[in-house]
C-alpha cells in the first residue's frame, strides 16, 4: 500500500513539473507559429484533468512564479492560475474534457471567469499594462474615455474567452494522446 | 539556464550593496542603485549573453506602457498623472527583469538546490521548482526541434488553421516525451534518496558552492521581492 501510495506521489510531482515547463515553454512554440493567443495554461488545465485540483494548483502557481522571472507581471497572476484549477476540478464532472461540446462551452465560461479575476490585478496592480496581447484591446477601451478599470476588463474579456476554448481545445486533444496509466492518476 | 557561478568576494560585495540600497534609502532611490547594482553584477559575470533577452523585456514593456498611456490621455486622463505613473512602473518593471535576467544568467540549478536546501523548503516542493526550470528550457529545445521537422516537410506556413493543425501535431508527441523522461528522473532521484528524510536533498548532489552565491541569491530575490512591495 505504502509503495502504491508512494509512486502516486511520484507520479504527480513529474506531472507537476511537466505541465509547468508546458506552461511556461509552449509559449515559444505558440510565439514561433505566430498563432494570435498565449496558451499558457495548458499545463494547469492538464494537470487539474489528470492529477486532481491539488496538482493543478501546485502547477499554476509554480508556473507564474518561475514564469516571473521572464515576464515581471506574472506573479500577481497567482490567482488567476487557482481560478483555472479550481474551475477545472469543478466542471471535469460535467463533461469538461470529456467531450467536444462541453468543452467548448465551460472553455468560453472559463474565460470570462478568468478575465473578471485578472482584471483588478492588470488595473490595480500594473495600472493596466499585463505585458500580454490584451494591452492593445485595453489601450482601445481606454482610448475611448472609458476609466482604467472598466477598459482593462473589457481588454480581458475580449481575449480570455478565445484564449481559453484554444487551450481547452488543445488540452482536449492531448489528453486524448497522453498514456492510459496517467489517466488513472487522479483516481488513486 | 547559464553555466557562469559566482566568485564570492565580489558577489557579497554587489548583493550587499543592493540589500544596503533597500534598506537605508527612499524607494526611488533603492530602485536606482539596485538597477546600477545589478548592472554591475551583469558585467562582473560576463552575463552579455542574457542583455539581448533583457533589452527585448524591456523594450516590449516601455512600448506597452507608452501605448497604454497615450490611450488614456486620448480617453481624457490627466497627461501629468499618466507620465508619473508610467515611468514609475516602467522603472519597477526594470529591476525585475534585470533581477531575474541575471539570477538565470549566473546560477545553475545545483546552486538552487543548495539554496532551497538551506532555507529549509519541503524536498517535493524543491523537486518541482528545479525541475521545472531545468525543464522550461528542454521544452523550447525540443519543441523547437520538434518545428523544424515540421518546416522540413513544409508544414509551418499557410493559413491559420494549417498552422494550428501543425501546432497540434508537435503537442502530442512532446508530452509523451516529457512525462516519460521526467519519470524516469523522478524514480532515479527517488533510488538516490533525495526524497529520504535522513538526507538533505543538497547531500545527494554533491558539493555546497561558495557562501557568496546563496548571499547573491538570496539579495536578488530580495531585491525583486521589495521592489513590488514598495509599488504596491
Amino acid at each position: 500500500m505504502r509503495s502504491a501510495n508512494r509512486a502516486v506521489r511520484l507520479k504527480q510531482l513529474a506531472l507537476v513539473s511537466v505541465c509547468t515547463a508546458l506552461n511556461l515553454g509552449i509559449g515559444f512554440v505558440v510565439a514561433a507559429l505566430k498563432l494570435p493567443f498565449y496558451l499558457d495554461s495548458i499545463g494547469t488545465v492538464l494537470a487539474t484533468s489528470l492529477g486532481g485540483f491539488g496538482t493543478g494548483l501546485a502547477t499554476g502557481v509554480l508556473a507564474v512564479l518561475v514564469g516571473s522571472l521572464y515576464t515581471p507581471t506574472l506573479w500577481a497572476y497567482a490567482p488567476t492560475a487557482a481560478t483555472i484549477a479550481l474551475f477545472v476540478f469543478a466542471t471535469h464532472r460535467l463533461g469538461y474534457l470529456h467531450r467536444l461540446l462541453p468543452t467548448v462551452l465551460w472553455g468560453l465560461a472559463m474565460g470570462f471567469c478568468t478575465a473578471i479575476v485578472s482584471a483588478p490585478i492588470t488595473a490595480y496592480v500594473w495600472g493596466g499594462v499585463s505585458l500580454s496581447g490584451a494591452d492593445a484591446f485595453t489601450a482601445l477601451f481606454a482610448a475611448t474615455g472609458k476609466n482604467l478599470a472598466n477598459a482593462v476588463v473589457l481588454g480581458g474579456l475580449s481575449t480570455d474567452p478565445v484564449d481559453k476554448l484554444f487551450t481547452s481545445l488543445v488540452a482536449f486533444l492531448l489528453l486524448r494522446r497522453v498514456p492510459d496509466s496517467w489517466k488513472r492518476l487522479r483516481g488513486q | 539556464m547559464g553555466s557562469k557561478v559566482l566568485s564570492a568576494p565580489g558577489a557579497v560585495l554587489v548583493s550587499l550593496l543592493v540589500v544596503i540600497a533597500g534598506f537605508f534609502t527612499t524607494s526611488t532611490e533603492s530602485i536606482v542603485l539596485s538597477l546600477a547594482a545589478v548592472a554591475l553584477c551583469s558585467v562582473d559575470f560576463r552575463v552579455r549573453a542574457r542583455l539581448g533577452a533583457t533589452i527585448r523585456l524591456l523594450v516590449l514593456s516601455s512600448c506597452l506602457l507608452v501605448l497604454i498611456a497615450a490611450a488614456r490621455v486620448i480617453g481624457g486622463a490627466t497627461a501629468a498623472a499618466v507620465i508619473d505613473s508610467s515611468v514609475a512602473k516602467l522603472a519597477l518593471f526594470a529591476r525585475i527583469i534585470f533581477a531575474g535576467q541575471v539570477l538565470l544568467a549566473i546560477v545553475r540549478p545545483k546552486e538552487y538546490l543548495h539554496f532551497l536546501d538551506a532555507i529549509r523548503m519541503p524536498r517535493d516542493l524543491t523537486y518541482v521548482v528545479l525541475s521545472a526550470l531545468t525543464l522550461f528550457d528542454y521544452v523550447g529545445a525540443v519543441g523547437r526541434r520538434q518545428l523544424r521537422f515540421l518546416w522540413l516537410k513544409g508544414l509551418t506556413g499557410g493559413t491559420l488553421a494549417k498552422r494550428t493543425r501543425a501546432y497540434a501535431r508537435i503537442s502530442g508527441p512532446l508530452v509523451s516525451v516529457l512525462l516519460r523522461r521526467q519519470l524516469l528522473h523522478v524514480r532515479s532521484l527517488e533510488y538516490r534518496g533525495f526524497f529520504d528524510a535522513d538526507l538533505s536533498p543538497s547531500e545527494t548532489q554533491g558539493n555546497k558552492p561558495p557562501m557568496g552565491q546563496t548571499v547573491s541569491l538570496l539579495a536578488l530575490l530580495w531585491s525583486a521581492l521589495r521592489s513590488a512591495a514598495i509599488w504596491i
